[in-house]
């Protein structure tokens, strides 16, 4: 069920994607369609990164993905995950107002809107094995670790590796090999 | 493939198998080969093809994963290093096409969407479809690649080229390998079938195969040659046994022919070429009814044996039957044929023996006409016999009443008349006696007593018996020499004296007055004693010697003065056989002639005892001392009529008599006669039966009874003699010698001694053919020598 719900996602995505491709949308990308890859690349970063084990209280603890700011996933986030597992994990979502309310999860998408408060945000997380995820091109300088920058019709990926690896977090090679890594 | 190989040489035969064979295995071997071969290349390279594909789908989850089309071209790219693959492409999770390689060929030479997983062989290349997964989760996406198999065909290709070649080799190498180790079998049996060739073409089982080794071929020789030893034996013994049975066949007096089952000739023997003119190779398979058969007689012996073959019947068969068989010039001669199946497992034949009849016909034929003859001729004995014995009753009259006329003292003329009648009939009862001898002689029923006979004794009783006539024809009658009493011969004594009174007779009556006749005895070398009467007659001419001995030739005699017969000789002769000896005439015209007797000496018999009286005398005490009574039984009126008037002329016997046999018993009873007479053919009762019953009461038992009888049978005379009569006397009766047994009878007590020992020289002649000679002793010397008629 979780599977042909997935499906019926990506093909609403590469449908989209084809759209853009075929160049008739020359303005800036729709948010929903942009949001539903994003919602998927976000879930698919579970898959390439591992936690250490001290992030979990137990082996059946949930993955916890985080999202800070006035997000435009709508319930996409939820759907995409509803469902599914990860080494045996659930996955979760949870939503964040400001860098205080910021609890216990492995995952934590900065929204655009939270530059203002990214330091703070970081701060929040830092030392904690906490992957953080932003949409700007500048995420990385200012300390992020994956950024996911719309580009015309397609998302892309830029990382910082030596971030995860100090967060203790391991991430796989095939993951770098599809995303512009930071020194 | 099996009949195809039946009729090829051996040769070829084994090559074949040898071929099939390895051919069969080789192609199995490489088959399974080139099949095994097959098999492991497409699972290797399905293996390999899956685990390329394992890596490349492993690589490229994250390009899926993060819509990275680039990175997955690349990754896809990579397979180029394997020259055999020759489309590759990703497809995402929606199932659409997201990268492919190489990356020139259009979309559409790729499948349009993922199908299930796996690998399928397709005509020239491997393809299938492979998930996407990371680390076990969510399928990312369809990894499709197809690899070209041309490399694999290409090496399959090579093996079989491999294959075939080996194949081929293999062929090259077991064809010659065979071609030189198939005569190691082929040619001991090549060999060996040359030889039994060879023999049977030649048919000389002589030949012997070579043995080339110890193997079973060797034994196949061994066992073959050993064959052919035993085929030899049994032919050579074949051979005997059908030369013996030809051989045989051939001895045979019988032609031996064997048909087969239609008739067909297939055995003719040397007999058969013979009788029928045909030789064996003209006869062999044809038809022997054709052959031998008349045409009459065909269809017949074809039926039979028709017959036979169908139902196994046949009359005819197994028999005995006399019928004409043919020869080739169509002359046709009388056989025996006999025609026998014979079975030989289920080969039915015929034997037909054959045999010439033509003279056993002929025997038959004349054995039939002697025997036709020998009846008659015993016919005409029993004639002559009975004749005689008819004559006999007659005569008795005329001889009795002329004896009676002659004792009534006739005058001169009357004597004279008398004498002629006694003499007619005396002469006439020797012809008849003689006559009857012959016929018994002929007839077998002459009886002898052969007993050892002293030739002086009975030379003397002749002698004296002929002396009377010799001296009144002036003959001298001289005996020359060895009248010893040693000399016996065995005969029958009687018998003899009757040649003996007959040859003297002749000599006498032959011979001219003043003649000499002379008896002599000599020894002849084969045991035998010869009595020779010479006499100086006239002598024999020598044609007529050979009819000396034939009855009632008289060899011209008839017209002379001489009276005769005409059968004492034939007579003689007969009875001188009968005894064993021999009789014989020398003879010398002009000079006189030499009749002699030849019988077989023996030993003179011991010495007897003085002989017992004749009769114990028993006092007559029935009887009165003057008056004799005589009872005489005979139913003949002539005969009771004379008897009374011979005793009419004695007062002291009175004559009682009686014509039937019961009455004559009465009489005897009643009046206890001296002596009966009795007749052997009475009307009521026969002679025998009067007789045993006188015996058997015992107030007659004592009377004496005198058979008289015209039947003069040696037979009869002995069963009577034995039943206890006192004398037998025949018809006709001579009164004389009657007189004397009845004076005997009667008066035994000594009144008459003078009489007695007459009487007993009647009583004890046991035949009448002796008759004559005695009877003639004892009353007229005279009568005996005249009697005994000669040939002239």
């Amino acid at each position: 069920m979780a599977f042909l719900k997935t499906t019926r996602i990506a093909a609403i995505c590469i449908s989209v994607a084809a759209i853009l491709g075929s160049g008739i949308a020359a303005e800036p990308p729709q948010s929903k369609s942009e949001y539903a890859l994003k919602a998927v690349f976000l879930y698919n970063f579970c898959r390439f990164i591992e936690w250490p084990k001290s992030a979990f209280a137990s082996p059946t603890d949930p993955i916890i993905i985080a999202v800070i700011g006035e997000d435009s996933f709508g319930h996409l986030l939820e759907e995409t995950v509803h469902g599914e597992t990860l080494r045996g994990r659930a996955i979760q979502i949870q939503r964040y107002r400001n860098p205080d309310s910021i609890g216990h999860c492995h995952l934590l998408f900065i929204v655009r809107s939270e530059t203002a408060r990214m330091e703070a945000i970081l701060a929040a997380v830092a030392g904690k094995s906490i992957v953080t995820v932003g949409e700007t091109d500048a995420f990385l300088d200012r300390g992020g670790m994956i950024a996911l920058t719309a580009e015309r019709n397609r998302v892309r990926l830029h990382i910082n590796p030596s971030l995860l690896q100090a967060a203790n977090l391991d991430v796989s090679s095939k993951l770098l090999r599809v995303a512009e890594v930071k020194p | 493939m099996k009949f195809a190989l039946h009729d090829i040489p051996i040769q070829r035969k084994l090559m074949t198998i040898i071929l099939l064979i390895s051919g069969a295995v080789l192609l199995l071997t490489c088959s399974a080969f080139f099949a095994y071969e097959l098999l492991t290349f497409r699972q290797t390279t399905v293996r390999q093809l899956s685990t390329l594909g394992e890596v490349i789908a492993t690589n490229s989850t994250a390009a899926l994963a993060f819509q990275n089309q680039t990175d997955a071209e690349e990754i896809l790219a990579a397979v180029k290093a394997e020259r055999h693959i020759v489309a590759a492409c990703l497809y995402d999770d929606a199932g659409d096409l997201f990268a492919k390689y190489p990356e020139e060929l259009p979309a559409d030479a790729f499948p349009a969407t993922p199908k299930s997983d796996g690998y399928q062989f397709g005509r020239s290349y491997l393809a299938g479809f492979q998930p996407v997964v990371q680390d076990r989760g969510r399928r990312l996406g369809t990894l499709y690649l197809k690899s070209d198999l041309g490399a694999m065909y290409e090496r399959l290709r090579l093996y079989g080229l491999i294959i075939v070649a080996v194949i081929i080799l293999s062929f090259i190498l077991a064809f010659m390998l065979s071609k030189m180790l198939q005569q190691q079998i082929s040619e001991p049996i090549l060999a060996l079938a040359e030889t039994a060739k060879a023999i049977s073409t030649r048919g000389d089982y002589s030949v012997r195969a070579t043995k080339r080794g110890k193997d079973e071929l060797g034994l196949l020789t061994d066992a073959f040659n050993q064959m052919l030893t035993q085929i030899h034996q049994q032919d050579e013994a074949l051979r005997e046994s059908a030369e013996h049975v030809r051989a045989v066949l051939n001895s045979a007096i019988s032609a031996v022919i064997v048909m087969d089952a239609e008739g067909k000739i297939t055995d003719w023997n040397a007999r058969a070429e013979k009788k029928f003119g045909l030789t064996h190779l003209k006869a062999l398979g044809r038809e022997m009814a054709e052959i031998i058969i008349p045409p009459r007689h065909r269809e017949t012996v074809r039926c039979q044996m028709e017959r036979f073959v169908a139902t196994g019947e046949g009359s005819a068969l197994n028999r005995l039957i006399e019928m004409s068989a043919l020869r080739q010039d169509d002359s046709e001669f009388p056989v025996e044929l006999s025609i026998s199946p014979i079975k030989t497992g289920e080969v039915v034949k015929f034997c037909c023996f054959i045999t010439n009849i033509t003279e056993r016909k002929k025997g038959e034929a004349a054995l039939k006409a002697k025997q036709e003859a020998e009846s008659a001729n015993k016919a005409k004995s029993e004639f002559l016999s009975r004749m005689s014995h008819e004559l006999r009753t007659p005569l008795n009259a005329i001889l009795g009443f002329g004896q009676l006329l002659e004792r009534q003292n006739p005058t001169e003329i009357q004597r004279t008349r008398v004498d002629h009648i006694t003499t007619a009939g005396r002469h006439l009862l020797k012809l008849i006696n003689e006559v009857l001898d012959i016929s018994r002689i002929e007839s077998g029923t002459l009886q002898l007593s052969l007993e050892p006979v002293s030739i002086a004794e009975v030379l003397k009783e002749a002698l004296g018996l002929m002396r009377p006539l010799a001296t009144q024809r002036q003959i001298e009658l001289s005996a020359s020499s060895c009248l010893d009493a040693t000399s016996f011969v065995l005969a029958d004594r009687q018998r003899l004296t009757q040649v003996l009174l007959n040859l003297i007779g002749n000599a006498v009556k032959y011979t001219p007055q003043g003649g000499k006749a002379t008896v002599s005895c000599s020894s002849c070398p084969n045991d035998m004693l010869r009595v020779a009467i010479h006499d100086t007659g006239p002598g024999i001419p020598a044609d007529k010697l050979t009819r000396l001995f034939t009855p009632f030739d008289r060899l011209g005699a008839e017209q002379s003065s001489v009276e005769g017969t005409g059968l004492g000789l034939a007579l003689s002769q007969r009875l001188i056989e009968a005894m064993s000896g021999s009789v014989g005439v020398e003879s010398t015209v002009g000079e006189g002639s030499t009749f002699w007797v030849e019988l077989p000496c023996v030993a003179p018999p011991l010495p007897c005892a003085s002989e017992p009286g004749p009769h114990t005398a028993k006092p007559q005490s029935t009887s009165s001392a003057g008056k004799r009574t005589l009872l005489y039984i005979e139913d003949n009126l002539s005969n009771l009529t004379l008897v009374r008037e011979i005793f009419a002329e004695q007062p002291d016997i009175e004559l009682v008599s009686a014509m039937q046999g019961q009455f004559g018993l009465d009489l005897a009873r009643k009046h206890l006669p001296d002596l009966i007479l009795l007749d052997v053919h009475l009307p009521d009762l026969p002679g025998s039966e009067v007789l045993t019953q006188l015996r058997r009461d015992e107030t007659t038992c004592d009377i004496p009874v005198v058979v008289i009888s015209a039947d003069a049978t040696a037979r009869q005379m002995e069963l009577l003699m034995a039943a206890g009569a006192h004398a037998y006397l025949t018809k006709p009766l001579d009164i004389t010698e009657l007189s004397q047994v009845v004076e005997e009878a009667i008066f035994k007590d000594g009144t008459k001694a003078k009489t007695e020992e007459q009487g007993e020289h009647a009583s004890i002649l046991p035949s009448s053919q002796a008759q004559t000679p005695v009877r003639s002793k004892t009353r007229r010397g005279e009568l005996g020598p005249r009697d005994a008629a000669a040939k002239s």
